[in-house]
């Protein structure tokens, strides 16, 4: 069996640097080097077509892959993006309408998401990082005791308090596993998740409204969409009860900052944790805001700031491969069912003369 | 009128909650330093939260007729003393036991990920993402080596279980093997949890076998880049040690709930991979009612001519009569 030619250009794994070398015809770009992990640039179209015109696939980190990288490289017939979420690096309605399938490894960040989300949980309801804090600046002495010691009226348990998830794909599901052995009750908003999803977890579904309004913990775990887009705003803020705490590890253009920011000031909801932020990825990913962005003004103890690494963990990259790993197998095999952002590219006209010259291969 | 001091300090929800489980005939008075010591002399019963009763201060009470422990510990109530005396010594078992398992699985997500370095860089306005993202983990898949499977213990192995992770624990009393197979624990000797563990927590009592038990030797066969949590008593471990084979990177952070006074001093001054909190785990505004009922249940037995027995009593060996 002939071996296909493969651009890599996601985070590097040694495991799977064996693997792929072993089954395809490979090329190493960008964060596919070992020790590469820290870069964080991504490839213009000037950089990747030369890299990317004579291979057959396209194994993608994070470089965007538009209409005219996929027009000047028409032997592309296969892209598998690393990310969770393709569409934020690859034009999937492009590749549709050219005949490229888009496999993704659905889940990579699931467990470090969840993990982190849960984590940040539990810090809205212990003021650790105050603590930690405080005894690295102060001390810990006579003097402090007792303050610290009246600190616990500001330690809740989480058990016995409500989850209100606004999402309920992967991640949501993963954290509500978690948090339904912490005792916590889940409820969700999630106009595409069945009902018996939703039961397997003992997750009760309702509106939105009604999950901002119950829940003691309010958390984001939606994608971007028209219809989310700044679905939380004022509003939505005025409805949460006023000891809500509210975490975001999703993206933050499903807030409308102001509101948020309002909403912490005026004490609307008790406390927060963003791991995301407007600028980044997509702009910026060194440093994502500015000293005089609204957030800062907030209070350590009112608002946790993590810098967009809920996804990251040294698991994810092994994940993300063994993840894609029996879908482009599959593939190749030609089936239709696996993890695939674009399924309806096997009927797009353009599909016979890319994907399909890969599909079912070698059935 | 019975007396009932309480040895504090407590909070403000703490303090509703005993007034609202106070049986009546009973005067309630607070306490928050040794310096009012003098006023235990004729109390009946005393609630100890922070502070010591130790020798000297149980050979003071004169009409005391229990001393009740206002959380799971009892190391800092001199129980032979108060044996000898007759006074029956006793905890509120297993009360507090999910607030210190919570605080322990925040200790242990927040460790692996190293959030607390994120979040202070990020405040300071330094990115130090990509850098402490290399050594950032998951807890799924890991081993989590749990000494000591009392209330605490047990549920700890129930979490982290839940969170995907493989549970091994020692005790000095072995779980019956068929529980430990439905459950999914697996036993191991000291040496074995220490050598297996990528994180290592603690929650054992502090006995005379168990104080220093986290020295050289432990922490030595501790597997490179594990973790320490310590959310029970800072007396088991010997912080010296703990601060040199975190400051070599043979472990890769601790979580403390308890740590010597005073921190100014302190061999963690300066490590940004330690959790230091004031012994804070085993409260939360939650369990304040239900940690003040047991206490006030134990009295009104005590008050009825009854007995107490273990768990909730800590000092039966002592008792003479």
């Amino acid at each position: 069996m002939e071996k296909f030619k493969m651009l890599w250009t996601g985070e590097y794994n040694e495991y799977w640097d064996k693997v792929f070398t072993e089954n395809f015809i490979l090329e190493k770009a960008g964060r596919a080097f070992p020790g590469a992990n820290t870069a964080t640039h991504r490839m213009t179209e000037e950089e990747l077509v030369p890299l990317l015109e004579d291979k057959d696939i396209f194994l993608d980190g994070y470089d965007r892959v538009t209409e005219s990288v996929l027009r000047r490289c028409s032997n592309v017939k296969m892209i598998m993006s690393i990310r969770d979420g393709p569409e934020e690096s690859v034009d999937i309605e492009a590749c549709t309408r050219l005949g490229v399938p888009v496999l993704f490894p659905g889940g990579r960040c699931m467990r470090s998401v969840a993990e982190l989300t849960a984590a940040l949980i539990l810090l809205c309801a212990k003021p650790v990082i105050h603590q930690v804090n405080k005894i690295r600046n102060e001390g810990y002495n006579d003097s402090n005791k007792a303050e610290f010691a009246a600190l616990n009226d500001e330690y809740f348990e989480v058990y016995g308090k409500t989850l209100g998830m606004v999402g309920l794909g992967r991640n949501g599901k993963e954290l509500v596993k978690y948090m339904n052995a912490m005792g916590m009750k889940a409820i969700a908003y999630d106009p595409y998740c069945p009902k018996e999803a939703a039961d397997a977890l003992h997750v009760e579904l309702k509106p939105l409204d009604d999950v901002l309004k119950e829940a003691d913990y309010v958390v984001l775990a939606a994608r971007v969409t028209p219809e989310t887009k700044r679905m939380i705003g004022t509003r939505e803020f005025a409805l949460m009860k006023p000891t809500a705490c509210f975490i975001n590890t999703a993206r933050s253009e499903l807030v409308d900052v102001d509101a948020f920011v309002d909403a912490l000031k005026t004490g609307k909801i008790r406390k927060a944790a963003t791991d995301v932020f407007e600028k980044d990825p997509v702009t910026k990913v060194d440093i994502p805001l500015d000293d005089d962005h609204p957030y800062f003004s907030i209070s350590p103890d009112k608002l946790i700031m993590t810098p967009h690494m809920a996804g990251y963990s040294v698991e994810r990259t092994y994940t993300a491969y063994e993840l894609l790993k029996p879908s482009y197998e599959g593939f190749l095999r030609g089936e239709k069912n696996i993890v695939i952002k674009n399924p309806d590219v096997f009927d797009s006209p353009a599909f016979a003369e890319r994907g399909g010259k890969l599909f079912g291969i070698k059935g | 009128m019975e007396k009932l001091v309480v040895i504090g300090p407590y909070t403000d929800s703490m303090k509703k909650a005993l007034a609202r489980h106070l049986p009546d005939g009973i005067q309630m008075e607070y306490i928050t330093s040794y310096e009012e010591y003098e006023k235990l002399s004729d109390a009946d019963y005393l609630i100890l939260r922070t502070l010591r009763l130790d020798q000297q201060h149980v050979e003071g009470l004169a009409k005391a007729r229990l001393i009740q422990r206002w959380g799971a510990g009892y190391d800092t109530v001199d129980l032979e003393a108060a044996g000898k005396k007759n006074i029956p010594v006793a905890v509120a078992a297993g009360v507090n036991a999910r607030s210190v398992a919570e605080l322990t699985l925040v200790f242990m997500l927040a460790l692996r990920r190293n959030l607390i370095p994120q979040a202070e860089a990020f405040r300071r306005g330094e990115n130090r993402r990509t850098e402490l993202a290399a050594s950032s983990r998951c807890i799924c898949g890991e081993t989590v080596g749990i000494l000591g499977m009392g209330s605490i213990g047990r549920l700890v192995a129930e979490l982290t279980k839940a969170l995907g992770a493989h549970v091994l624990y020692y005790d000095v009393i072995r779980m019956e093997e068929e529980k430990e197979k439905e459950l999914g624990y697996r036993y191991g000797s000291l040496d074995e949890v220490l050598s297996e563990a990528d994180i290592v927590t603690l929650h054992l009592p502090l006995l005379e076998s168990t104080k220093g038990l986290i020295g050289k030797e432990a922490l030595n066969r501790m597997k490179e880049g594990a973790v320490l949590i310590n959310a029970a008593r800072q007396e088991l471990v010997q912080e010296e040690e703990l601060a040199q084979a975190l400051k070599e990177g043979r472990l890769s952070g601790a979580g403390l709930d308890e740590i010597a006074e005073p921190f100014a001093q302190s061999p963690f001054v300066g490590l940004d991979n330690v959790i230091c909190t004031p012994h804070i785990g085993g409260s939360t505004v939650d369990i304040d009612d239900a940690m003040a009922q047991v206490c006030m249940e134990h009295i009104e037995t005590i008050r009825a001519g009854k007995k107490l027995a273990s768990p909730s009593l800590v000092n039966g060996s002592y008792l003479t009569l």
